[in-house]
């Protein structure tokens, strides 16, 4: 007896099972919803946007592993941040994006986005919306030729956003804003990317992650309701020019950003109050672009400009000590 | 029903494991013939031992005292003849004297001790604690005659017994509370008549609700309170037991006294009570035997100084696949490889856990994630001290001294890193260094 030989290590010895890996599937899985309504309005452009970005991101991303010397290259590439990376980017793509530029876009945002920075945990941008903001800078035609719901004729169309921007609010004054947010194809609009289409599909995801406590209620929540109170002042104050709070809800990227981005947690502040400052400034800075901004939206630029402020953020709120 | 009180920053739920030894009965185990008496069980001034290898000792014999303020007493479980006085592993330090005891099983007493006596006088209450050679015995080992008095500007209106009993697998207090019921709530009421606090609260996890019936059921003293905690870890903590139970917050790097506050464990009131009532030293205790690589899993009443090997063997023996012996509870224990370590007056519980039961995985990078921060129950930033303290970067690692080292942020970290260990060891290293610096 007493032959056990027993193994010595720190305490503690329990462990909560929740995982990076389950941390990563969840978002994917929470993208889902997100992910079959873009299929199900563009179809086979969609999967082709879709399959290609995951499939270049994830060989990208084993390959700067490899560069790196990493062992565990394959299991590493699916602990699905980059998986994660690859369909938040294809979300971020209009449908009718080749699939070199999704291999760009792929390679931008695992060596610019991740790797440059030491990988996981220690990029100070969202991979997939540096990417974004690259191609968008890089390829501005492509990037913004929207097609129109379900049709898939030649025609492009300007989005909601874009119409505002170029047309003035009287263009937008007339959309149903329930179909806008449901989703659904609107005559002579654009959708835009193909995840930003439906706020609904996001919503639903969004409220999973919250519900299974992945993400704090209070980012989105905070994000949304600035962009509604700062669109809103403006729009009470002068409704010709501006567009109804409403509008902006239901339009462009928002619900995508403040749901699956202002919450990726490498790259927003750790701290409580760092948080709610974060969504905060994300709010301002997306409605300023959006009302005075050369580009129709802002949600990508907003949210990189706070990541930028992060280490700043983590560094200015102090977390207030038990007894302190 | 009952308000039910907790804590309010932070904390975790880990599994409770409690129904493995929740129902056993505590059983005595008889001394063994060899015991093994470490000379510092205590947290203060180390103690000299007052006897030397070949003599003959009597049962509740003083073996070792010291100087000084914080200090303790360590006496005799067994009558019996000194073997000798050997360095040795044991829980509290890495290797320390260890006076070994051969057994004579006469069981000779030391006279006048274990013996009913008339009441002790207020005045001489604080001396006989300390002659009994009482600590705490829920882990922390601090020497109760001084936490019992503290300095003079300090009012205490306040005492509390800590019976959160908030690690998984231990039920020593509860079983305690269960079949000591009596002694306890005595030994409550001689602390409130020895000392000039006039108002008692027994805080009790409702994971035990059998203790908890029972202490209410025979609770006559209007004095005495006792309070249903909502079962969160580490609600057995110090400051956040205060908080839960009175809503008065020890401020930081101040003690409870600070706040007029006294806190007990269970089984240092019944320690209390058998001093006072019995002149009986403290020379046994209570401990939980648990986990899925124990045979049987149980509650005993052992000497001081028997080996883990000892208490292994008489709770049936080993599991082949127990792969981790762990002096203490599962978040806070400490774990060994050796089975030659003997039981002291703060072992509140011995695990021997197997593979289904430790969750062992690879220690990634940080993703920033903030659970930590989120279950701290200090408010502190475990990732960032993690890191500070790794890289023993002094000057921002000054919270680290606020730690209580509860374990809830490796237990929630998604990256399994190792939080709580790599922050002890820095609040050892940054300690050090701020000693140096003066």
């Amino acid at each position: 007896m007493a032959d056990n030989k027993f193994t010595v290590r720190p305490a503690p010895f329990l462990k909560k099972q929740t995982d990076v890996k389950m941390i990563m599937w969840t978002v994917v899985l929470a993208l889902l919803p997100t992910t079959v309504w873009a299929i199900y309005l563009y179809k086979f452009n969609a999967v082709v946007v879709i399959l290609s970005t995951i499939l270049f991101t994830e060989l990208f991303e084993m390959l700067f592993l490899k560069i790196r010397g990493r062992k565990n290259i394959v299991a590493t590439a699916f602990d699905g941040s980059a998986f994660i990376t690859g369909l938040l980017l294809a979300l971020n793509l209009p449908s009718t994006a080749p699939w070199w530029m999704c291999a760009v876009g792929a390679f931008v945002a695992m060596l610019f986005g991740k790797h440059i920075f030491g990988g996981l945990g220690h990029n100070p941008f969202n991979p997939a919306l540096l990417a974004r903001v690259f191609l968008l800078l890089s390829f501005p035609t492509l990037m913004t030729t929207w097609k129109q719901g379900i049709s898939l004729d030649a025609m492009s169309y300007a989005t909601p956003l874009g119409m505002l921007k170029t047309e003035g609010v009287a263009s937008v004054q007339n959309l149903d804003y329930w179909r806008l947010f449901a989703g659904l194809p609107v005559n002579g609009v654009g959708g835009g990317s193909i995840g930003e289409i439906s706020e609904l599909a996001v919503l639903i995801g969004g409220i999973l992650l919250i519900a299974l406590r992945v993400i704090p209620f209070f980012i989105p929540l905070i994000y949304i309701l600035t962009v509604y109170g700062f669109t809103w002042i403006f729009y009470a104050s002068n409704p010709s020019m501006y567009a109804s709070p409403v509008f902006h809800m239901v339009t462009g990227g928002l619900f995508l950003g403040a749901f699956f981005m202002a919450t990726d947690m490498v790259t927003t502040p750790i701290t409580l109050k760092g948080k709610v400052i974060f969504a905060f400034g994300c709010g301002i800075i997306t409605s300023l672009i959006r009302l005075f901004g050369a580009y129709p939206e802002g949600v990508s630029f907003a949210i990189l400009i706070m990541e930028t402020l992060t280490p700043t953020i983590d560094k200015i709120t102090k977390i207030k000590k038990f007894g302190a | 029903m009952a308000e039910k009180f907790t804590f309010r920053k932070g904390g975790i739920h880990p599994d409770e494991r409690k129904h493995l030894s929740e129902n056993a009965k505590i059983k005595r185990m008889d001394a063994p013939d060899m015991l093994y008496i470490a000379v510092n069980q205590h947290l203060g001034a180390p103690l000299k031992s007052l006897v030397k290898a070949g003599d003959r000792v009597l049962k509740n014999q003083l073996l070792a005292e010291g100087d000084g303020v914080v200090t303790s007493k360590v006496h005799s479980p067994v009558s019996g003849e000194i073997a000798e006085i050997k360095q040795m592993l044991f829980p509290n330090e890495v290797k320390g004297d260890v006076i070994v005891i051969k057994n004579d099983k006469k069981y000779e007493k030391t006279p006048g001790t274990e013996e009913k006596r008339t009441a002790v006088k207020k005045e001489d209450f604080i001396e006989t604690i300390k002659n009994a050679g009482i600590i705490g015995m829920g882990g922390a080992g601090f020497p109760t005659q001084v936490k019992l008095n503290p300095p003079k500007d300090k009012k205490c209106d306040i005492f509390i017994i800590n019976a959160a009993e908030c690690e998984p697998y231990l039920t020593t207090d509860s079983r305690m509370m269960i079949e000591f019921t009596s002694e306890i709530l005595e030994g409550a009421k001689i602390i409130l008549d020895m000392t000039s606090i006039n108002k008692c609260i027994i805080g009790i996890e409702e994971n035990k609700k059998e203790a908890y019936d029972k202490m209410i059921t025979e609770n006559k003293d209007q004095r005495i309170e006792i309070r249903l905690l909502k079962t969160k870890y580490p609600q057995g903590a110090e400051k956040q037991l205060i908080y839960a139970l009175t809503k008065r917050v020890v401020p930081i790097r101040k003690l409870p006294f600070d706040i007029g506050v006294i806190v007990q464990n269970v089984a240092t009131v019944k320690s209390i009570y058998d001093a006072v009532i019995f002149n009986k030293p403290l020379t046994e205790r209570v401990l939980t035997v648990s986990g899925l690589g124990i045979k049987e899993p149980s509650n005993i009443l052992a000497p001081i100084g028997v080996s883990v090997q000892d208490v292994a063997d008489f709770c049936g023996g080993l599991n082949p696949d127990a792969k981790y012996m762990i002096n203490g509870g599962p978040m806070m224990g400490k774990a060994f490889d050796n089975m030659m370590l003997p039981v002291t007056k703060t072992t509140s519980g011995l695990l021997f856990l197997t593979d289904k039961e430790v969750f062992e995985t690879e220690e990634n990078v940080c993703i920033r994630c903030s659970r930590c921060i989120m279950v701290c129950p200090m408010g502190l930033n475990p990732t960032f001290l993690k890191e500070e303290s790794d890289r023993r970067n002094y000057e921002k690692m000054d919270d680290v001294l606020d730690c209580i080292e509860c374990g809830s942020c490796s237990f929630v970290c998604p990256s399994s890193r190792q939080l709580a260990s790599s922050i002890v060891k820095g609040k050892q290293k940054y300690s050090k260094y701020i000693k140096r610096g003066k």
